[in-house]
């Protein structure tokens, strides 16, 4: 796998640390880890490396964040069709059924339910990226 | 003779008992979950939950809405807290996480457990969580379903208070 452009959306600090830690422990290879603190930063930060070189591989996103939620980003995302291939990954408390299934309709390639081990992680990034 | 209404009435009071019961289980099963996974530590054993405020502890709050409205409540012991944080953020041995990451962490600890107790006791709901307050203890918490949990690292209470019950008959099915 190449070295790795992650994007990690997450209102929490403590959980992008948890996050970032992950990555280590996982032994994925990572290039460069941006980090936002809702879905409008994030955006931001998509829009700007879209003028980058080497474009993002891959967005983590929590779902309950002010200012802008997951969902929102996710739907924002792919309504440009420069981003609508980026895949998005959600890691989020809140496993239910319909909300699983609510962002798949948006357009979300994965969904991690917390907790979540570092080895989950490592998979489903594995099965995202491998897709392509 | 019976009385109608008092049998009524018992009959609900039966049904809120047996609805808490389950409540105080999920509450229980979603902190051990969590606590497992992502914290390295372990729930012990459960029981009624103690007197608010206690001293010398972190409390933490998470409103939800959607399918049911309430709100989550955490209270900690501050050396817990920070045995805890220290766990989550990987700290090594010797060194402690400073007081604003240790409230970062515990507002991510009550997150954690609310969204796994709603998915747990509602799996067809809907729920949109806000983001965690975290405080010193100051005041009593509201009274609700609650257990106090004895932690391999110490000691926390966990409550939920329903404001908007969840009706079941209006979720898919």
């Amino acid at each position: 796998m190449q070295s790795l452009r992650i994007l990690i959306v997450d209102d929490s600090p403590a959980m992008r640390a948890y996050v970032r830690r992950t990555f280590q422990l996982a032994s994925l290879p990572i290039e460069t880890v941006f980090e936002a603190a809702n879905g409008q930063e994030a955006l931001e930060i998509v829009n700007a490396e879209n003028e980058a070189p080497n474009k993002l591989d891959l967005v983590f996103a929590d779902l309950n964040m002010p200012v802008m939620n997951g969902e929102e980003f996710v739907a924002k995302l792919r309504a440009n069709e420069r981003d609508a291939s980026l895949p998005v990954l959600i890691i989020s408390t809140d496993a239910t059924q319909r909300r699983v299934l609510k962002l798949k309709e948006l357009g979300a390639q994965g969904y991690i339910s917390k907790p979540c081990q570092p080895e989950m992680i490592r998979l489903k990034v594995h099965q995202i990226l491998g897709e392509q | 003779m019976i009385d109608p209404t008092n049998s009524a009435v018992a009959a609900l009071t039966d049904a809120s008992a047996g609805s808490n019961d389950v409540m105080a289980s999920d509450i229980v099963g979603a902190a051990r979950d969590v606590l497992n996974v992502m914290f390295f530590s372990d729930v012990l054993e459960d029981a009624d939950a103690l007197p608010s405020p206690r001293p010398d502890t972190l409390q933490v709050y998470v409103k939800f809405d959607g399918d049911g409205a309430g709100e989550f409540q955490m209270e900690i012991d501050d050396s817990t807290a920070q045995s805890l944080a220290g766990s989550f953020l990987g700290a090594e041995a010797g060194t402690k996480p400073n007081t604003e990451e240790v409230q970062q962490v515990m507002g991510e600890l009550g997150n954690m457990v609310c969204g796994a107790f709603l998915s747990r006791y509602e799996r067809d709901g809907l729920f949109n969580l806000s983001s965690p307050t975290v405080e010193r203890a100051s005041a009593a918490m509201p009274s609700g379903v609650a257990r106090s949990l004895q932690l391999l690292d110490g000691t926390m209470d966990l409550r939920i208070n329903w404001s908007v019950p969840v009706n079941r008959q209006s979720l898919p099915a």
